[in-house]
């Protein structure tokens, strides 16, 4: 049957086929819900490819503008840091001759929470979360993370690997790189920079420019243009996503590049190259700053520069990760935990506290 | 009377005559699990047969027996039955014969219209088939089923309607990796078929009358104690209650069809149609890539295609190089094109492919058909095929043609990295010129007043961009109309449907929601007619839609996940992958490290030991496979668990990135050796189910005479058995069948020499029938299943044992030592020489055999024959036919074939041409050298 209606019932019916809350619009659940579901046929892809896929289908209905598109993106970084989306570099699958970095849904897997609560993650190509309904009923959704609490005696693990999830161990979930002061990771990057041949060709590059004075992050991004230094940057590859590289430049020329992930590494690209920012400006002496406040027996942390999933993870298991106001990215952990997290982000990630 | 046997026969007795008579006039079986016994009687009788044993003849109470035996069969855990059986009837052994049950049962088929187990798994194990069988479904099943019915929920709810063996054929089909005990209950298909329908709770009645109410209560209720069963249960029985609902909705409706299944929209026609797509590697340089849809659903159709394509490599037009067997049942995948595929014919091409299978990829596996191509180029670097070839103001297009394209206003060159066509590329501005239109339809391409359909909201699956999308089953679909000029109304339909007038929005998108959408293929159109200048033009738009029905997800399946998996054959047997005959590649995130681990389960599956085989970092291609495979069996895993599982499982874990299991089956012989492991030593066991009139032998071969039988005793091999010595052959059999065994006996070693062996054949040329014995031996040694430390090194000695006295009596004793001399020399030129010139034959045929041993080696067998022929014709003389037997003689013997008359005969030919022989086994074993070592031989233990 053919029915004639408004952009209201297109996502209200949209919303009910992604087993969302009734609605009329589309807040940031509809559109990880969205992405999920595009993910499941479309990965292995590059974000690009999910991002043109949701701009395609809802042209008429929402503003199609950079705000826009940028809140994809940051939703696609909430997949990956939540585990639901991978992002491998270096990836031979499309044919045995070619590698790239490409998006990837993640099997559905679970990590069991200290409090005994499964984190549900990944995907399946026709089932944002292939459960019987008796489990799904029962699931928990904030934002981008999926929990699914045991009932008293059940044996929640054992249970979901019946089924057929995979259980990835907290420890292995949370791995993050070790501890090092900035100077020593700066200084790292720069010795393997050092002894790279000289590349030239910065068509279509874009530097992280750190000399600019702004607290928005993407304000930061530009073409070079006579710069010195080393800087972060993106440069288009054949195959998937932009990658990301470290270069060292002299009045805009480019004398020295390396491409991040480093062979044999387990980071994503741009979580080594965020760390490697932060520690550009921590050593420049402006390090990266979040906003705290005390609420309702929680520490806030607004964050104005992006956390590496690494990071994101952990806040997200200590605590919770909120929708961001303002910022970049929000989380509150309990009050007791969050002198650890400010260390923790001090020590690995080079951050000040505006307090 | 309850308390006596007696009583409980009578009861039996009564209540089985009134079943039969309801089963009979309906054509439907009885199972000893429907005695209608609740928990409290069940334990009386099973202490009252106990205590019977030895007391009263078993045979008085035969259908409390097959009763007792069908609990027993529902309720074992998996172990051979009779170990259950008989922990629970401990004097049972010793005072009644097992083939006792067999009779009771078959009375029980004849007097009460009793199942009658069938398939090849009844027919290997006669007895312990019944109580099973008559168990309708074991508890250690349950589970099972449950998750198989979750599994293929939306497929079966559609099946709800057919034949029961036709339900049973699809599970048996869809259940290639499933535990063995659950396969063996699957062979029973109309049997699994009716308690598919009686559990998902359709036709009640019919249920009733194939399942007693209060035996099918039983099984629910048991299945349900598992969380994950219930969940799948309820869930598999919602899709089957929503499918029946709609079906009836529909019927009510005065639809058109039987009131036995839903219509649908040629749903039997799967969605594999490839899609093209072009991905830009540098400005103006274009990658083209084909997109083939799994052909999953096509096997769906039918075991028989299924199997074909699980079991087929396929090539794909475009991209070099044979692909897989099953690679297209992984998944959607997507290759590369060197060059352009042919629009004729379909992409993926298979060899031999089943009628059915040919027809589907004839009309639905091409690429559009040509001469040209037009692709849209999105914001994401990809440019997708429009299949209407309609361009659009204001967007950017790459147009690929197989002849070539006159330069245009817009048109630039662009490099297709793909030979057999040539392409450019084509921006178009916001408003087109009148000549920049006249230019795009001279190249064959749609332009001008336009109507635009698209999906809304919710993304529609291989939205082409234009004209193609696809939805899943009960999902809504809703497209977005907008038309490039000004007009008054749509007339919009879909398929064959009423025409709907839809005013236009004054330029504004209208919004269209499609609602019932049946499963298969749909076209939802629309006309608009305009008044331009006076003149009414139309212009109409349409998108074809598919409805599709979710995909299970699968566990331990790769699609979409960052490993991409090949394995050779694909459907390999544990005992194979045990011999490393088992090829894996596996494609990632470079240097990503995965583990490697093979489980060894027993027969429901439970793991009996798992053992990792590497850890090794990605990518794995063929050759650092073979060489972790060939590193993981020389180190001798558990070979208790080896000997004593079912089936296998190789999984391949790259954490994060998931995992993938390939199941390594295994048919469980009736007669089997088991490796067990007691409180001081190790030792093997006979396990005997095979219970058929054909008696039983035992023989056992040690490596020291490996010819000379050493006759076992099976009674006392279902005990404890340790060889002598080092070990050797064990071998088990009955009729034609038998069970062998190489087992290499661990030991404390006094000195390094007691590590080899040094076999001594007894068979000689005074022997019956020598080389047909020798023949037959070192197939019985070759083909064994083996155990044990350093049993590979110690089979090998016996071989080459069995090999020099083959060679010794087909080419004679002198030849044998001058033949194991060359082949430890360095094999130059000097030492090829000598050899020939042991051949018998004039040292001229000999001296040009070491001289042209080149050019031989280079030919291949057939034409090696014909010229040896012509040569050997110039030297000595040559009996009929006799070059070809020599080198088929040479053959058999290289590869050690099975013995058969044939080679008699070859052999007498040859008797009067000895020297020929040796001459062509001179080619035979120089020309090995040369020739490539077959994959198998470096990829593990032989």
């Amino acid at each position: 049957m053919i029915t004639v209606v408004s952009s209201a019932t297109v996502f209200g019916t949209a919303r009910a086929a992604l087993h969302l809350a009734p609605g009329n619009n589309a807040d940031p659940a509809y559109w990880i819900a969205s992405l999920r579901r595009l993910a499941g046929y479309h990965c292995p892809c590059s974000p690009r490819t999910l991002i043109a896929s949701i701009v395609e289908s809802h042209r008429n209905l929402v503003v199609i503008d950079e705000t826009f598109i940028e809140q994809l993106e940051g939703l696609i970084e909430v997949l990956v840091a939540a585990g639901d989306l991978l992002e491998l570099s270096d990836v031979t699958t499309l044919d045995e001759t070619v590698k790239a970095t490409w998006l990837f849904a993640a099997p559905p897997t679970f990590v069991v929470h200290p409090s005994g609560a499964a984190f549900l993650i990944g995907l399946a190509s026709d089932d944002p979360l292939p459960l019987p309904a008796e489990l799904l009923e029962r699931v928990a959704t904030r934002r981008a993370i999926r929990t699914i609490a045991p009932l008293v005696g059940e044996d929640l693990p054992l249970l979901l690997e019946g089924i057929g999830f995979r259980q990835l161990s907290l420890e292995s979930w949370l791995k993050h790189p070790k501890k090092e002061d900035a100077a020593t990771h700066l200084g790292s990057m720069d010795a393997r920079l050092g002894h790279r041949s000289q590349a030239t060709d910065t068509t279509d590059m874009r530097i992280l420019d750190w000399t600019l004075e702004t607290r928005r992050y993407r304000d930061r991004w530009r073409a070079p243009l006579r710069q010195t230094g080393s800087f972060l940057l993106r440069r288009p590859q054949a195959y998937g996503a932009d990658l990301w590289s470290y270069g060292r430049f002299n009045v805009g020329q480019l004398e020295a590049l390396i491409d991040f992930p480093l062979p044999g590494g387990r980071w994503r690209g741009c979580d080594i190259a965020w760390r490697v920012q932060l520690a550009i400006d921590a050593l420049a002496g402006r390090p990266q700053r979040y906003r705290k406040q005390l609420r309702d027996e929680f520490a806030h942390f607004d964050f104005f520069f992006p956390l590496p999933s690494w990071a994101r993870r952990r806040l997200g298991v200590v605590g919770e990760e909120l929708s961001p106001e303002g910022c970049l990215m929000s989380f509150r952990v309990p009050v007791s935990e969050a002198q650890a997290e400010q260390a923790f982000l001090r020590d690995y990630l080079y951050f000040e506290s505006d307090e | 009377l309850a308390d006596t046997l007696d009583g409980w026969q009578k009861r039996l007795e009564a209540h089985f005559a009134a079943m039969a008579a309801t089963r009979r006039a309906k054509g439907l079986p009885v199972f000893a699990i429907e005695h209608g016994l609740d928990s409290t009687e069940r334990i009386t009788i099973a202490k009252l047969l106990n205590r019977s044993l030895g007391v009263e003849a078993p045979g008085q109470y035969w259908l409390v027996w097959i009763v007792y035996a069908a609990e027993q069969g529902y309720d074992y855990d998996g172990d051979e039955y009779w170990t259950t059986f008989e922990r629970r009837t401990p004097e049972w052994r010793h005072l009644v014969d097992r083939r006792s049950l067999r009779r009771w049962f078959g009375r029980f088929h004849e007097k009460y219209a009793g199942l009658k187990p069938t398939g090849p798994w009844a027919s290997w194990f006669s007895i312990i088939a019944w109580p099973i069988t008559h168990a309708l479904l074991p508890r250690d099943l349950q589970s099972q089923l449950a998750r198989s019915l979750y599994q293929w929920r939306y497929q079966l709810a559609k099946m709800l309607g057919d034949d029961p063996g036709k339900i049973g054929r699809f599970l048996a089909s869809m259940s290639d990796d499933a535990p063995s005990r659950f396969r063996n209950f699957l062979e029973q298909e109309e049997i699994a078929g009716r308690i598919v329908l009686a559990l998902l709770g359709n036709r009640a009645e019919a249920a009733e009358q194939f399942v007693l109410p209060v035996t099918l209560e039983r099984i629910v209720a048991d299945l349900q104690k598992a969380n994950a069963a219930r969940a799948w249960l309820r869930d598999a029985r919602q899709a089957a209650e929503r499918f029946q609902l709609r079906g009836t909705s529909r019927h009510i409706q005065g639809t058109t069809d039987n009131g036995t299944a839903p219509r649908t929209a040629a749903a039997s026609h799967p969605y594999i149609r490839p899609a093209l797509t072009l991905r830009r590697m540098a400005p103006g340089v274009w990658n083209p890539w084909a997109e083939l849809p799994t052909l999953r659903p096509i096997a769906d159709l039918s075991p028989d295609l299924s199997t074909f394509l699980r079991r087929t490599r396929c090539t794909v037009a475009g991209s070099p190089g044979l692909l897989p067997a099953g690679w297209l049942m992984l998944g959607d995948q997507r290759r590369v094109l060197g060059f352009w595929p042919p629009s004729d014919r379909p992409i993926v091409q298979f060899s031999e492919p089943p009628p059915m299978l040919e027809q589907l990829l004839r009309v639905d596996g091409c690429i559009t058909p040509g001469p040209i191509w037009l692709f849209r180029v999105g914001t994401d670097g990809l440019a997708r095929e429009v299949i209407g070839r309609m361009v659009r103001p204001g967007q950017s297009y790459v147009l690929v043609s197989e002849t070539a394209i006159a330069h245009g206003p817009g048109l630039t060159p662009v490099t297709l990295m793909a030979t057999g066509v040539n392409a450019v590329g084509i921006d178009l501005p916001p408003h087109l010129p009148e000549d920049t239109i006249l230019a795009l339809r001279a190249l064959g391409l749609g332009v001008g007043q336009s109507i635009r359909i698209a999906p809304a909201g919710l993304e529609a699956r291989r939205w082409d961009g234009e004209g193609f999308a696809e939805w899943m089953e009960g999902e809504n679909p809703c497209l977005t109309l907008e038309a490039d000029h000004s007009i008054e109304t749509y007339a919009v339909r879909l398929d064959g449907g009423p025409t709907l007038q839809v005013p236009a929005n004054g330029g504004s998108p209208i919004f269209l929601k499609l609602t019932d959408l049946e499963v298969g293929r749909h076209t939802f159109s629309v006309e608009v007619r305009s008044q331009i200048g006076g003149a009414s033009t139309a212009a109409t738009g349409y998108i074809a839609m598919a409805i599709r029905p979710p995909q299970p997800w699968i566990a331990g399946t790769t699609s979409h996940s960052g490993l991409a998996i090949t394995a050779d054959p694909p459907e390999p047997s544990l005992d194979q992958f045990w011999k490393g005959e088992v090829s894996v590649q596996v494609l990632g995130p470079a240097h990503q490290p995965v583990r490697i681990c093979v489980e060894l389960l027993n027969a429901t599956g439970g793991v009996l030991a798992t053992e990792q085989v590497a850890s090794l970092p990605l990518p794995i291609t063929s050759e650092t496979w073979s060489r972790a495979l060939a590193a993981f069996l020389k180190k001798e895993p558990d070979p208790w668990a080896y000997l004593s599982a079912a089936s296998g499982r190789l999984v391949i874990d790259g954490e994060a990135s998931g995992s993938w299991r390939l199941p390594l089956q295994r048919d469980v012989a009736p007669v089997r050796w088991l490796w067990h492991r007691g409180a001081n030593r190790t030792a093997l066991r006979l396990v005997d189910d095979h219970e058929g009139d054909e008696p039983l032998f035992a023989q056992f071969f040690p490596f020291a005479q490996p010819d000379i039988p050493l006759a076992l005793n099976p009674k006392e091999l279902e005990g404890d058995f340790c060889p002598n010595g080092q070990g050797g052959l064990c071998i088990a059999y009955y009729g034609e069948k038998s069970e062998a065994l190489v087992v290499s006996m661990p030991q404390t070693i006094g000195s390094l020499s007691e590590l080899i062996v040094e076999p001594k054949i007894g068979i000689n040329g005074a022997a019956e029938n020598p080389v047909e014995k020798l023949s037959t031996m070192l197939g019985l040694w070759k083909d064994a299943k083996l155990v044990g430390p350093l049993v590979t090194q110690r089979l090998d000695a016996v071989l080459s044992a069995f090999q020099h006295s083959l060679v010794a009596l087909v080419y004679g004793s002198d030849w044998a030592i001058a033949e194991a001399r060359y082949l430890r020399s360095p094999k130059a030129q000097n030492d090829l020489k000598g050899l020939t010139a042991r051949t018998g034959a004039p040292p001229a045929f000999g001296f040009v055999i070491a001289r042209d041993i080149e050019k031989f080696r280079s030919m291949p067998l057939s034409k090696r024959i014909v010229e040896f022929d012509a040569l050997a014709r110039r030297y000595i003389r040559v009996p009929r036919d006799a070059t070809a037997s020599a080198f088929e003689v040479c053959t058999w013997l290289t590869q050690g074939r099975p013995w058969t008359e044939r080679f008699a005969v070859h052999l007498r030919i040859l008797q009067t041409a000895p020297e020929l022989l040796r001459a062509a086994r001179v080619l035979s074993i120089a020309t090995a050298i040369a020739e490539p070592i077959p994959a198998q031989v470096e990829k593990g233990r032989r």
